[in-house]
């Protein structure tokens, strides 16, 4: 399967699950452009472009998003770009430990495209990222 | 009279249910009548020629002559009231219609039981102010306004002190009341409405009360006529609904708090679990491809992980502690506090280069020691933690009045955005990601403030702009404890 790289903007506070999904994109050579941001606050100036990234020109092609994230959480986050015209059409997938009815209930209502919980097996991890890379490559290609 | 005509009079005395009876001028009783043996249940011959004054109870002895010593030949009828002892040692209330005939010398007396009427009176009486509940009726043609003794006690008043008429009874209502009443009232003369309100009264004693008011109209031919009905304190019941209103509110939040708790504990548990399991399968794969490099990343993000899920159970407990395990009180002066404070975190001061100092005059606070100082710990840490570009520098001050100490530390570090000033203290707020903290530390310094009574809050004006946290606790009741100033 062929498709041009995207970017993707990673939410996660977590060094140690940030490097996973790195590791997982890697591994199954899927190849992509990864900006890792640990907070809710960088994570809305990297999308709105302002603050230490106010020279940032181009917009990510899939956000990945934790839920707990320190200063504004995943679901302020959600609701921010979702509200947002510019960035409203921009896939937003979350990917969280939490398996709690009320989170998954809460991201669907702010609208996130997809509820991904973490899963605590590597193989499985890396499995469930490498079918995300697959799938968002066929759905950037057929944009 | 003759004997015949006595004998006939003493038989027609007899059906009465009445006392009659006769005295001569020192009060002797010279004919009393069945009624008289029945009622009081004496015999005949212990009673005639005896004083009837003898027979009345103790306490109304001076009313009793004094009733008879207004009497005159031919001078009417005397009325009074006042109780006989009867065989069996109990009162009986009496109500007397006494005289002496024109040209005699004998007290005619006659005399009706009304001690069931009394007692009964006296019960709803007593009853009503048991329950608190005073009656009333207003009159909507003539306007007058009746109230009994007890709705007189409930405005803390006495009719001697208070003459009530519509508008200064309706006065008395609270000002949010007021309309209420006034409403029903209106109703109630043109619609013939009746009804039964909750509403706030100020008596003339100025005490607010709750009263239950309820007023039911009476009418006729489509008219209403009167309105009237009953007047209750239910001022202890509202106090009780608000207070269980507020322990309810209290018990949810509580509950929602533990409900947050859990589940944030949950997850916050299950993140390092997820890294020690994922780097255990990627360490697996890295030695099978001699990945050496990959090898000690792996290994340092399980280590990593047990010392945060350590960190996490020992703060989680610590948490749990607080209000759990309480060590007696103490005075201690917080120039001491900050000193053993300092001491404990020589390491990171060390590190870091930082300056701590204490401001002028510190006063003493109450409390307990052990975690007071974990509430120092903590937050001198932080101020370290989170330092800005300068060598961090806390400065430790304090101002008092008469009931309670407000302690501010203030650093030079980072500062927080005033969008987090409420979120830092909840459990598992972190404003750091490359923070080495667990999220709880923050939560134990509100709980540990809270539980002596205290608040807390923070004041920073944004970026690298410092921070100042205001601890502000009271100087224990002074009933318990000797309040120190020194």
């Amino acid at each position: 399967m062929q498709g041009h790289p995207i970017t993707i903007l990673l939410a996660e506070d977590n060094a140690a699950h940030a490097r996973l999904v790195m590791r997982s994109f890697r591994d199954h050579a899927v190849e992509n452009q990864v900006i890792q941001v640990d907070n809710g606050e960088s994570a809305l100036d990297y999308l709105f472009q302002r603050g230490e990234y106010s020279e940032i020109d181009t917009q990510p092609d899939l956000v990945l998003l934790d839920l707990r994230l320190p200063k504004y959480d995943g679901l302020q986050v959600l609701a921010e770009i979702k509200k947002d015209k510019a960035l409203n059409s921009i896939p937003v997938v979350i990917l969280t430990t939490s398996d709690a009815e009320s989170d998954i209930n809460m991201a669907y209502e702010h609208h996130a495209n997809s509820y991904l919980v973490k899963p605590i097996d590597f193989v499985e991890f890396s499995k469930m990222l490498k079918d995300l890379g697959f799938y968002w490559l066929v759905w950037n290609k057929s944009k | 009279m003759n004997i015949r005509q006595q004998k006939k009079s003493k038989e027609f005395f007899d059906l009465s249910i009445d006392l009659y009876c006769i005295l001569n001028q020192a009060h002797h009783l010279l004919f009393v009548n069945k009624a008289f043996y029945e009622l009081l249940g004496y015999s005949e011959e212990t009673v005639l020629n005896r004083s009837l004054i003898g027979y009345v109870q103790l306490a109304d002895r001076e009313k009793f002559s004094e009733g008879l010593s207004t009497l005159a030949p031919g001078d009417g009828v005397v009325e009074f009231e006042s109780r006989l002892i009867s065989a069996n040692g109990t009162d009986r209330h009496f109500r007397w219609r006494i005289n002496i005939p024109e040209g005699s010398e004998e007290l005619y007396a006659t005399a009706r039981d009304i001690t069931d009427q009394k007692r009964h009176s006296s019960i709803i009486e007593q009853t009503h102010r048991i329950a608190k509940v005073g009656g009333w009726e207003y009159n909507f043609i003539t306007h007058e306004l009746f109230w009994t003794d007890e709705t007189y006690r409930l405005h803390d008043t006495t009719p001697e002190e208070f003459t009530p008429d519509v508008s200064r009874a309706i006065d008395l209502y609270a000002p949010e009341s007021v309309p209420v009443i006034t409403e029903a009232l209106r109703a109630a003369q043109e619609e013939g409405k009746d009804w039964d309100l909750e509403l706030q009264l100020i008596t003339l004693k100025g005490r607010k009360i709750w009263v239950r008011a309820v007023g039911q109209v009476e009418r006729v031919n489509g008219q209403s006529i009167k309105v009237f009905g009953s007047f209750q304190d239910i001022t202890e019941r509202k106090i009780l609904d608000e207070e269980r209103e507020d322990f309810i509110a209290a018990l949810e939040q509580k509950n929602d708090e533990l409900e947050r708790f859990t589940y944030t504990v949950s997850h916050d548990l299950k993140s390092p679990l997820v890294t020690i399991k994922s780097y255990a399968g990627l360490l697996k794969e890295d030695l099978k491809n001699q990945a050496y490099d990959e090898v000690e990343i792996d290994l340092n993000s399980i280590a990593s992980a047990c010392d945060t899920l350590n960190a996490l159970l020992r703060d989680l407990l610590e948490l749990s502690r607080v209000g759990r395990v309480i060590n007696p009180g103490e005075w201690m002066s917080l120039r001491d506090l900050v000193e053993v404070t300092s001491l404990s975190l020589q390491g990171r001061i060390r590190e870091t280069g930082a300056t701590i100092s204490v401001a002028g005059e510190t006063g003493q606070i109450f409390g307990d020691r052990a975690r007071l100082l974990e509430v120092f710990q903590n937050l001198i840490d932080n101020a370290m933690k989170y330092r800005s570009d300068l060598p961090p520098h806390v400065e430790i001050s304090s101002v008092q009045n008469e009931d309670n100490i407000t302690i501010c530390i203030a650093d030079n570090g980072k500062g927080i955005a005033p969008d987090f000033h409420g979120k830092i203290f909840d459990l598992f707020e972190q404003l750091h990601s490359s923070d080495e903290g667990t999220g709880i530390g923050l939560a134990i310094v509100k709980r540990v403030v809270e539980h002596h009574g205290g608040k807390i809050w923070v004041e920073s004006v944004g970026y690298n702009q410092g921070s100042r946290f205001y601890i502000q606790l009271p100087l224990v009741d002074r009933n318990n404890t000797v309040t120190s100033t020194g």
